[in-house]
């Protein structure tokens, strides 16, 4: 029965093909929305791990989120060193790690921080950071790359790196005055921090602080530190100060997520010498956010009260995992919708091959009374067609995986450099294997449509047959 | 022995009010060569119908090598039929992606008992049969029934009905496709197969040319009390 069956197929091959190949379609269409939305919650939750709090200037949680783990946009305002002292020294505190960020190194966010960044980053479940090679920077002038960052590159411990302005692929200027040298690199993480390229919090200022007249922008003035307010400005970009009448321009600056600045400086400072912090020696007039870890988790409450109340800065904490429940409440009305229109799509496919199976009846009405001429019975007949179902389907979900890990291999560094997220070629998760149970049954259930429809047909055609 | 035994007949379709076959007694002897006349429309086709047990009569009324037709159920009459009855049809009798070889053995597919008397190899029993009946081009019987003729799809037919040596060949029209000179020799080779094999042959036609070849010649609306 089931080399009849084949070759029956084979006879009708072409249409077969289409068959199996929108089935295919909706398999690889179906899976790959569920990979990618369980690897870009993976990936994100791993990324998130090990820190308690991130604060930075009163902001959307979200966006804070996204621009301090995961480098993606920028945080507000700017807060300054005194309030990053200030948290320090909270006493639910257990450490914090100063963030400074809006460069990139060709595409690849660039993170001004502290060498206790490696010692306090976690992810993929509490993993520490490793370095695949070399040490932590030490001097302004080192960096520390990702492993996505020395991949795409090819650069190694050593290898001399100029960094450019703005986050995006376009440098804005690039900083040949400011060259850093790789002192290391990460291992292979899986999170954003493989496309980040480390440098100390001087070294980052560095980048700016040279000659303010090489920046090609008007506005870029004296940032001080109280200038962090509530108000729309981005980032520490150009000095909330400028003159009244250019602050149209400068929104407008703002608005194209452009964001120059950091040009900081340190004469400004209040009081350089006022504090000693071990191992800062360098302090930065303004950072961009801090990661904290608290000494007990329930200080978090805590915490967040003190900080509302702090009256120089408007400072808000948040709380990676609670803010990672936001994003995905944000991104679940776009995912029910890709996966509305994958089921719609696996539906499409269903449907034609039912109409496939049901277009082909008629012209094989001879067949099956040949058939039944033979001894086989009408139920024999009935299986016959749900077999059929069951080799398009299978043929369909074999091509469509293969298909679809096919294309995961291809577009897999790329979602890695752009976002990431590693999608990878494993096994398939329960919830694909479900899925794909789920498209085979009800592929099997509508076929049955058919199939019914022929067993009657066999069943008062006999051995002939009737018009 | 009798291999096809029809006492009291009657079948009507659904949607008629004159019984179709209303016939009181036929029997066909073992070996027996029938010929079936008899205009349009007369109730032919029905009649192989119900001797195959595709439609459903009272019970009692046909039986086919001892069996009651109509006291078989479902599944059950395929599995008969395909064990004691080879049916040849009009046109178009062939799997056209099969082989005229494995058209040949469909019945030994579904049958063990024809399998089992189409010998240890039913595979040889076909080419044999094809042979004889003039299919012996190795490249021909095995190639797809698509390629061939309509007066060798007919012959594969025959082979076919034939194999595995069932009690009755059914024969609706076999010949009307086919030319003369064809017609001829396939009825020629169609009967001394069926002798050969002892198999009773009930050969429908409204061609009475080929009338005299056979043991017998009966014409339907006779038979049929019901419509004269
Ligand atoms: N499946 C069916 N449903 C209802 N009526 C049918 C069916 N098949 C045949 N009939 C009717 O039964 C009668 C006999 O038909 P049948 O096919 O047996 O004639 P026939 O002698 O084989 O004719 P022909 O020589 O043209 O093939 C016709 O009047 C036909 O209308
Ligand atoms: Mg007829």
């Amino acid at each position: 029965m089931f080399d009849l069956c084949l070759k029956s197929l084979l006879n009708r091959r072409f249409v077969a093909m289409l068959t199996v190949l929108s089935i295919a379609l909706s398999v690889a269409l179906i899976v790959g929305v569920e990979r990618l939305r369980a690897e870009a919650r993976a990936g994100f939750a791993n990324s998130a791990s090990g820190i308690d709090l991130i604060i930075a200037a009163r902001g959307n949680d979200v966006q804070i989120l996204m621009a301090t783990i995961f480098g993606v946009g920028s945080t507000g305002a700017g807060i300054s060193w005194d309030s990053y002292e200030m948290i320090e020294e909270l006493p639910q505190i257990s450490w914090t790690v100063p963030i400074m960020m809006g460069d990139n190194h060709r595409g690849y966010p660039v993170i001004g921080t502290s060498e206790y960044y490696f010692e306090h980053f976690r992810h993929s479940g509490g993993q520490q950071l490793v370095f695949a090679e070399g040490v932590p920077f030490k001097s302004p002038e080192g960096a520390v790359i990702g492993a996505k960052v020395a991949q795409a590159f090819g650069y190694t411990t050593g290898t001399e790196i100029v960094n450019a302005h703005g986050s995006g692929e376009i440098a804005f200027d690039v900083h040949d005055e400011a060259p850093f040298t790789v002192t290391g690199v990460l291992g292979h993480t899986g999170t954003a921090v493989d496309r980040m390229v480390f440098v100390s919090l001087e070294g980052f200022d560095a980048l700016h602080k040279e000659p303010a007249s090489k920046v090609a922008d008007p506005f870029v003035m004296v940032d001080a530190p109280e200038a962090a307010e509530e108000h729309e400005d981005h980032d520490t970009a150009h000095s909330h100060k400028a003159d009244h009448a250019d602050s149209e321009f400068t929104d407008e600056h703002v608005k194209h997520g452009e964001s120059h600045g950091h040009d900081d400086d340190h004469a400004q400072h209040s009081d350089p010498d006022e504090h000693d912090h071990g191992g800062h020696d360098h302090e930065p007039a303004t950072i961009n956010a801090i990661f904290a870890g608290l000494e007990e988790k329930t200080a978090v409450l805590s915490i967040q009260r003190q900080l509302a109340d702090h009256r120089d800065e408007a400072l808000t904490a948040v709380l990676p995992n609670v803010a990672l429940l936001q994003l995905w409440s944000i991104t679940r009305t776009a995912e029910t919708a890709l996966r509305l229109m994958a089921g719609a799509v696996a539906m499409a496919g269903i449907i034609g091959m039912v109409v496939m199976l049901s277009a082909s009846l008629d012209n094989r009405r001879r067949e099956f009374a040949i058939l039944r001429s033979v001894g086989a019975t009408p139920a024999g007949v009935f299986s016959l067609i749900l077999l059929e179902a069951v080799l398009l389907l299978s043929a369909g979900i074999v091509l469509g995986v293969i298909a679809l890990s096919v294309l995961t291999l291809l577009i897999d560094p790329i979602l890695a450099a752009n976002f990431g997220l590693r999608i990878g070629v494993g096994l398939p998760s329960v919830r694909e294997v479900l899925l794909i149970a789920l498209v085979f049954c009800s592929g099997l259930l509508a076929s049955i449509i058919p199939a019914l429809r022929v067993y009657r047909m066999t069943l008062s055609d006999g051995l002939s047959v009737r018009l | 022995m009798k291999t096809v035994e029809l006492k009291s007949l009657v079948y009507r379709w659904s949607d008629q009010s004159d019984p179709v076959l209303s016939i009181d007694n036929f029997n066909l002897d073992a070996g027996e060569c029938v010929f079936v006349k008899g205009p349009s429309g007369s109730g032919k086709t029905t009649l192989l119908s119900a001797i195959a047990g595709v439609i459903d009569v009272p019970q009692g009324s046909v039986r086919v090598a001892g069996s009651d037709i109509g006291a078989l159920v479902g599944g059950d009459r395929d599995r008969f039929r395909v064990d004691h009855l080879g049916i040849v049809f009009q046109v178009f009798n062939l799997l056209p992606w099969l082989s005229a070889l494995e058209n040949t053995l469909l019945p030994c597919r579904f049958s063990a008992r024809r399998r089992d008397k189409a010998g240890s190899d039913p595979k040889a029993a076909a080419t044999r049969l094809l042979r004889e009946l003039g299919l012996e081009d190795a490249g021909l019987i095995n190639r797809p029934a698509s390629a061939l003729s309509v007066g060798q799809q007919q012959r594969v037919a025959v082979a076919r009905a034939l194999i595995g040596a069932p009690e009755v060949v059914l024969a609706d029209e076999p010949t009307s496709a086919l030319d003369e000179e064809t017609k001829e020799t396939f009825v020629q080779l169609l009967l001394k197969e069926c002798r050969a094999s002892g198999a009773s042959l009930l050969f429908v036609s409204h061609d009475g040319s080929l009338e005299r070849r056979f043991d017998r010649s009966i014409e339907l609306p006779m038979l049929n009390k019901g419509n004269s």
